[in-house]
């Protein structure tokens, strides 16, 4: 508890403010934006969960944080700043997407908010995940944003990739791009699994480096 | 004519911090050095210097043009060291002191050659920025302060993080430029590097001058009254700090060493020993009471 | 002006010299061919593979965006990182005036990103010139090449390069970050047509029909192709004025 609350301020007040900054834009959108666009979608599965990655990624700096040699020198366990690191950050972003997912829910009701929250975890945890894998490697700043920045926009653009047998099953963004066999949540759910697989692997390869 | 006039010049920050309150004084040619804890406003006034910070108030004039509105020609004439310089770890050493030379319009690479050579990073030039070491990156930063052979050298905390092998040869660095009739302004912790190159001084205490002059005369504020006691245990210490002001402590087998400064003569009997810079300058920032 | 062509200089040298440069150049061609490679499979899919002016004007709309994603990122930090080093107070310090700097950054930026995009490209372009399965004349690739460096990539670059030097310098960085991620994923999630497009579209807006055209609407969009080279290099440039106005950026003589 002391340690996230620690982890809150080194944070500071900047990323509280973009989010509400968001928070209010999309809002605003939502009230404004005609009914073409379906905006549940397109704002919770696709660009809040890359949000919450750029955030991980300049907020929770591992390797590329300037104080990295010393807190790896002296902390008790490697692994669990990183957890505290991430995990606190991610909070805070989820904590503001909920909201904004409420109030678009209470606006246009396009999709119950339950869904909502399902829809956008999956893409969210998986894109921090790469994010934070990238921030355990790469020295340099901003270069984990940039990394996972390009899988995302990859990702959207090879829609068509759905064309391929089984891929639905592995697509960041089933429901933005249609759906058709209506395997959303054995999607959602394969992809929380790997990311579950990408964590186990963190934790053992550095969990045993600290000790 | 002096090379470097202050006039009067404060400067507090946005938090409220008074970095520099009302501080006067003249550098001429040779080598001067600004001392002071840290927090005094060394960084502060020497940023004032090269036009990088503006003062709230008051006057410098370096070679005769007036900072505030002829800074163009002071620019074209100083060299300076940031105290905190990383640099662009990605280009080589000559790139990096190239580059730096053509910003300030030298465009012969012989110079960026014979800078390096000063400081003897010639062998190195190749080598990337972000491979060096720490003392290393100092010495390219000297470099490019002194690239160009600008008329006055503005140098914070130069030394730190040199060998002492570099050190000196540093300071035979900067005799040899003080010779030309040129003024270096550096700050430093290292009494030492003042003690051998520096003729002047500064000493500066909470943001306020507190000494501007002659090192020699700080030494004879202090001259005469420096002795040597030895003691048995730390009580006796306490005894000693109430009546005069301690310099240094040195731990033997055997009891301690008490360096003092016996101001109202309170310990006649004691060994006397000449007094050192590093005395005058300890005894300024520590005597707090008679200041 | 020796000194701006300085700043230029080694501005593009810093930036050419890094890694992530090369890299991003790499995974955006090699995105590009994974799926406009003149390979049966993708010949037999892809109806016009087979023009090269087609080849590039895909290119244009697919991996180009990625590539421009990646030189924004690696764009933003080239004011931040005077302010980190320290070498903005040595550059203050320094006989170099406030509009050589920004100038220096800003046109270095905008050659780099010129650069790279033009490699990318030149690479992919090349490519396809050797591997397509039937006979073309070089120039066939030549002319749409010369006519993509001209038309998409200098306004682009100019957009790019501008808005991730200076913006980044006014507003936090992680803000640009977010705001261009939304742009750069409407880009993504607009659909190819031979309607007019967006004008926000960046490598796959309007002016890229002047590439290739679908033979069933042969018409030019004049309207739309006005408002995507406005907007691409009406937004560069105006971005790029805050920098010149901000006091703070600067020592204030
Ligand atoms: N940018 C700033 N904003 C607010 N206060 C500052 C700033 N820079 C320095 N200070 C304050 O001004 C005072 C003088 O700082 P300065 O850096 O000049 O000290 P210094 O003598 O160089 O110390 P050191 O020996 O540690 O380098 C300090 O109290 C410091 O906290
Ligand atoms: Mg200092």
């Amino acid at each position: 508890m002391k340690q996230i609350k620690s982890e809150l301020m080194i944070l500071g007040i900047n990323p509280i403010l973009i989010l509400a900054f968001l928070v209010v834009v999309f809002t605003l959108i939502a009230i404004f934006a005609g009914e073409m666009l379906n905006l549940s979608l397109i704002g919770f599965e696709v660009i809040f969960p890359f949000i919450a990655a750029i955030f991980i990624g300049e907020w929770g700096k591992i390797k590329a944080d300037d104080n990295y040699d010393m807190i790896a020198a002296q902390g008790k366990s490697l692994i669990s700043w990183v957890l505290y690191r991430s995990v606190t950050v991610f909070a805070t972003v989820t904590f503001f997407v909920v909201l904004c997912m409420a109030i678009v829910f209470h606006i246009r009701s396009e999709i119950p908010l339950q869904e909502m929250i399902l829809i956008y975890l999956s893409p969210a945890f998986m894109l921090s995940t790469l994010t934070v894998l990238c921030n355990l490697i790469f020295t340099h700043e901003h270069v984990s944003t940039l990394v996972c920045g390009m899988i995302w926009l990859l990702a959207m653009l090879s829609k068509s990739m759905l064309r391929y047998p089984m891929t639905e099953y592995i697509y960041l963004f089933i429901r933005y791009s249609g759906d058709r066999n209506g395997i959303w949540l054995i999607n959602k759910s394969v992809i929380i699994a790997i990311c579950a697989v990408i964590w186990t692997g963190i934790c053992l390869v550095y969990g045993k480096k600290n000790r | 004519m002096y090379n470097i006039e202050l006039r009067n010049i404060s400067k507090c920050y946005k938090n409220g911090v008074v970095a520099l309150d009302n501080i006067s004084f003249n550098v001429k040619n040779g080598v001067f050095g600004l001392l002071g804890h840290n927090g005094a406003g060394k960084t502060t006034l020497l940023k004032a210097l090269v036009t990088v910070l503006k003062p709230d108030s008051g006057s410098i004039k370096v070679c005769g043009y007036d900072l505030k509105s002829q800074g163009d020609e002071v620019r074209k004439r100083i060299g300076y060291l940031p105290q905190e310089l990383s640099m662009y770890p990605s280009l080589s050493v000559f790139d990096f002191v190239n580059y730096m030379a053509q910003i300030k319009g030298v465009y012969d690479k012989n110079q960026v050659n014979i800078a390096l050579q000063q400081v003897e990073m010639l062998e190195f030039s190749k080598r990337k920025i972000g491979q060096l070491s720490g003392g290393m990156k100092r010495r390219v930063g000297i470099a490019q302060a002194l690239v160009g052979n600008p008329e006055i050298l503005v140098l914070d905390e130069p030394t730190s993080g040199l060998d002492p092998e570099e050190r000196v040869r540093f300071r035979g660095i900067l005799s040899r430029f003080a010779k030309d009739d040129k003024t270096i302004i550096l700050s430093t912790h290292i009494i030492e590097d003042v003690y051998q190159v520096c003729e002047e001084l500064a000493v500066l205490r909470k943001g306020r001058l507190f000494y501007a002059g002659a090192s020699a005369d700080l030494i004879n504020h202090v001259e005469g009254k420096i002795k040597v006691i030895k003691i048995d245990n730390e009580n006796q210490l306490f005894d000693i700090q109430k009546q005069a002001v301690v310099i240094s402590t040195t731990y033997a087998s055997k009891g301690l060493t008490v360096r003092i400064v016996d101001k109202n003569m309170n310990f006649p009997g004691a060994e006397s020993v000449s007094a050192t810079l590093e005395d005058a300058y300890v005894y300024c920032m520590g005597g707090k009471n008679d200041a | 002006m020796r000194k701006l062509l300085s700043v230029i200089y080694y501005e593009y040298v810093m930036q050419l010299k890094r890694i992530a440069t090369w890299g991003v150049l790499a995974a955006s061609v090699v995105i590009t061919l994974l799926d406009g490679f003149p390979s049966e499979k993708n010949l037999a899919r892809i109806e016009f593979l087979l023009q090269p002016s087609y080849f590039i004007y895909r290119s244009l709309s697919f991996g180009a965006l990625i590539a421009t994603f990646g030189l924004m990122f690696l764009l933003s930090n080239r004011m931040a990182i005077d302010h980190k080093t320290g070498m903005k107070q040595l550059i203050m310090a320094s006989p170099i005036t406030k509009l050589q700097y920004i100038f220096g950054k800003l046109l270095g930026g905008f050659i780099y990103t010129y650069t790279v995009f033009s490699l990318f490209l030149a690479l992919n372009t090349l490519v396809f010139y050797v591997s397509v399965p039937i006979d073309i004349a070089l120039t066939d690739c030549l002319v749409p090449f010369s006519k993509a460096l001209i038309i998409n990539v200098l306004p682009v670059s100019i957009f790019i390069s501008f808005i991730s030097v200076a913006l980044p310098a006014i507003v936090d960085v992680r803000l640009f970050y977010v705001l261009a991620s939304v742009l750069f994923i409407l880009n993504a999630a607009s659909p190819d047509s031979a309607d007019k497009m967006p004008f926000y579209l960046i490598t796959s807006g309007d002016l890229k029909k002047l590439i290739w055209q679908h033979p069933k609407f042969p018409y030019i969009n004049t309207d739309g192709i006005q408002a995507n080279l406005l907007f691409l290099i009406g937004c560069g440039l105006i971005s790029a004025v805050p920098l010149f106005l901000r006091r703070k950026l600067w020592r204030n003589d």
